[in-house]
């Protein structure tokens, strides 16, 4: 009855009560999604450029390049010659190098055109069907596969530009047929469809038709957007990819094949750790920042938690002093105060991570960069339990002084007085 | 006869206002006792001794054979949650809770456990079983006044003390009161001691004390 009590004096005051949960419950929602967001952030984008020991493109900005390339964030740089992979291949440093056509999406999931050790990078393995082969065949990520409801034999139509705002007209001609759907791997691969570079070719019409060519050149070749894409037609040296992505064979090729890139070619080398490292700084800075609104929130939480039950203790010493004559100890009555404390800030703490959670995943689906980032909105992270208690310490300190002052009550002189 | 209450040669100052000297009385179990006399004779201060919420500067009181004067805080909860239950003048049943709520509270309290089959039954020998579910804040003057002796008497304890429980009524109402307090008392063996100035009540209860400025047994 004594635990109950706490309850019954929170619903008899539920405005304010319930106004110093939601107050709590902000703060705590605010903190948990910049501690997912900022925690599953670095891990993803160290998780997906694992590997990757050099992003060569277009000339560009680096972090755009690492963006488009590794995370299928932004747009690519442009495009590089297909013989810049034979380039690198030769090269006794370079390990591996693995190329990338980007330019169309299938309702907001990226088309890759690759080679099947794209997919080795991340670990992948074929869950259903079949590694692509044949022109026109797609291997699905998990994800898109799971959201895009998509089976095996299914046939669909690509769209212009990389994401399902960008579209311009399908490409009615070339249908992709899905082949294969990946294991999940928590990776960037997850969200992508995969398939040969030559299909991507053979969908901008590079290498065949004429004609179908000039629709794709804002595409496969953003940065020839107003040439004459007949160029495109026939010979292999105006094939192109976006990217290469490179892995070194030794350690010197990190001193030696970025600036032999830079300096000697048309063709830019960027380094993922570097910009990486650039990005975390970039954005840690405004979490940071975030981070420190939300405590303050918390922190206006647990004072107003503090006035309201400094108020509540003054308007029901006489309760408390009956309590007290009815025969309940002084550690009860003390109790009664810092429960009611502890209880708001629980309730609070437990609404806000909900909210926390709920919020990212509504984000996730409403914003594609969300989703791009490849968020996992009720994965939970260890860190929120830390925020949890950080609340619940708030409110038992904002309940500690109204409990002690009930704690010290002279029974006598408040009964005294409220009579 | 067992006593229920025993105070002996007790002094009680405030400063250098002399609230109590030497003042003695023996209440036996059952008994009823008025304490008389006008605002600021000591009729609050006798019942916080009493209750133990004051200490006396000299003297003893002893309760059912234990010492209230004499014991640690822990001590006096210990008391007033086995023998005492008080019955204030405004009442004070506690609002967030419903009257059934507030007499398991005090059964918790006192016996260590609610029993549930025993407050109906006192609710509805006061008359207001209907409103068992109830907040205080809904009931009239009438239903809470049966509520607070409802609580009070839920416990059986070896002593009611009441604080002016009728002052405030008219001619009916505090008949009533007096009538139903003095009744339940009786039957379940629980000493009274009213304090009042409301002298209506001699017709129910013989023996008294008129406390004057400084009190002095007058009988």
């Amino acid at each position: 009855m004594m635990l109950r009590l706490p309850l019954a004096y929170m619903a008899d005051r539920k405005l304010m009560t319930g106004l110093n949960i939601l107050l709590l419950a902000l703060a705590v929602a605010t903190l948990v999604m910049l501690l997912v967001v900022s925690s599953q952030l670095s891990q993803r984008l160290s998780r997906n450029a694992q590997g990757i020991d050099l992003v060569v493109g277009a000339k560009g900005a680096p972090l755009q390049l690492i963006l488009s390339a590794i995370y299928q964030m932004d747009q690519p740089t442009g495009n590089i010659p297909l013989s810049s992979i034979a380039l690198l291949r030769r090269n006794p440093m370079v390990a591996q190098v693995i190329p990338m056509a980007l330019g169309d999406n299938f309702r907001g999931y990226r088309i890759v055109g690759t080679e099947p050790a794209y997919i080795d990078l991340y670990g992948a393995r074929i869950d259903r069907g079949r590694m692509f082969g044949e022109h026109g065949e797609v291997v699905l990520g998990a994800e898109a596969a799971s959201r895009l409801g998509a089976g095996l034999g299914q046939k669909f139509l690509g769209s212009h530009g990389l994401s399902a705002g960008d579209g311009s007209s399908d490409h009615d001609s070339h249908p992709f047929e899905t082949v294969g759907i990946l294991q999940r791997t928590g990776t960037v691969i997850d969200r992508l469809v995969l398939t040969s570079i030559e299909t991507v070719w053979e969908v901008h019409g590079i290498g065949h038709e004429e004609t179908a060519a000039a629709d794709h050149a804002d595409e496969a070749a953003p940065d020839h957007e107003d040439e004459d894409h007949d160029t495109h037609a026939t010979a292999d040296a105006d094939r192109e990819v976006t990217a290469l992505l490179v892995r070194y064979r030794s350690p010197a090729a990190a001193v030696r094949i970025p600036p032999m890139i830079n300096r000697q070619t048309s063709m830019q080398a960027a380094v993922p750790a570097v910009e990486l490292s650039r990005l975390l700084g970039l954005l840690g800075a405004g979490i940071e920042g975030a981070r420190l609104f939300a405590w303050l929130l918390a922190l206006i939480g647990g004072l107003s938690i503090f006035v309201t039950l400094l108020n509540a203790a003054s308007a029901r010493e006489a309760d408390l002093a009956l309590l007290r004559v009815m025969g309940a100890s002084r550690a009860e009555v003390f109790g009664v105060v810092l429960a009611e404390g502890l209880l708001t800030a629980l309730l609070g703490a437990a609404v806000g991570v909900a909210i926390g959670h709920i919020g990212l995943a509504v984000a996730t689906e409403l914003f594609v960069s969300f989703k791009e980032l490849g968020l996992q909105p009720w994965e939970p992270v260890p860190g929120e339990i830390g925020i949890v208690l950080a609340v619940i310490a708030v409110g038992l300190s904002a309940s500690l002084l109204p409990a002690l002052r009930v704690f010290r009550m002279d029974l006598a002189h408040t009964l005294g007085r409220t009579h | 006869m067992p006593v229920a209450l025993d105070l002996r040669c007790v002094d009680k100052a405030y400063g250098d206002r002399i609230i109590l000297q030497d003042f003695s009385v023996t209440v036996d179990k059952g008994e009823h006792l008025l304490l008389l006399g006008p605002s600021g004779s000591g009729k609050t201060t006798l019942l916080n001794l009493i209750i133990g919420l004051l200490k006396p500067n000299r003297g003893t009181i002893m309760i059912a054979g234990e010492d209230v004067a004499d014991t640690s805080h822990g001590g006096h909860d210990a008391i007033r949650r086995r023998h005492v239950a008080v019955i204030f003048q405004t009442l004070r049943l506690i609002s967030a809770i419903s009257i059934r709520d507030n007499l398991r509270l005090t059964q918790r309290l006192a016996l260590g456990q609610a029993d549930d089959k025993a407050i109906d039954h006192m609710l509805d020998a006061l008359g207001i079983g209907h409103r068992a579910s109830a907040q205080p804040r809904s009931l009239s003057q009438g239903e809470a006044q049966r509520a607070a002796i409802a609580r009070a008497l839920i416990t059986r304890p070896t002593l009611i003390v009441a604080d002016e429980p009728t002052s405030a009524l008219d001619d009916g109402n505090a008949m009533r009161v007096a009538d139903l307090l003095l009744h339940h008392a009786a039957v379940q063996g629980s000493s009274l001691i009213i304090a009042t100035h409301d002298r209506r009540l001699q017709d129910f209860i013989p023996r008294s004390i008129t406390l004057a400025q400084t009190a002095t047994p007058s009988t």
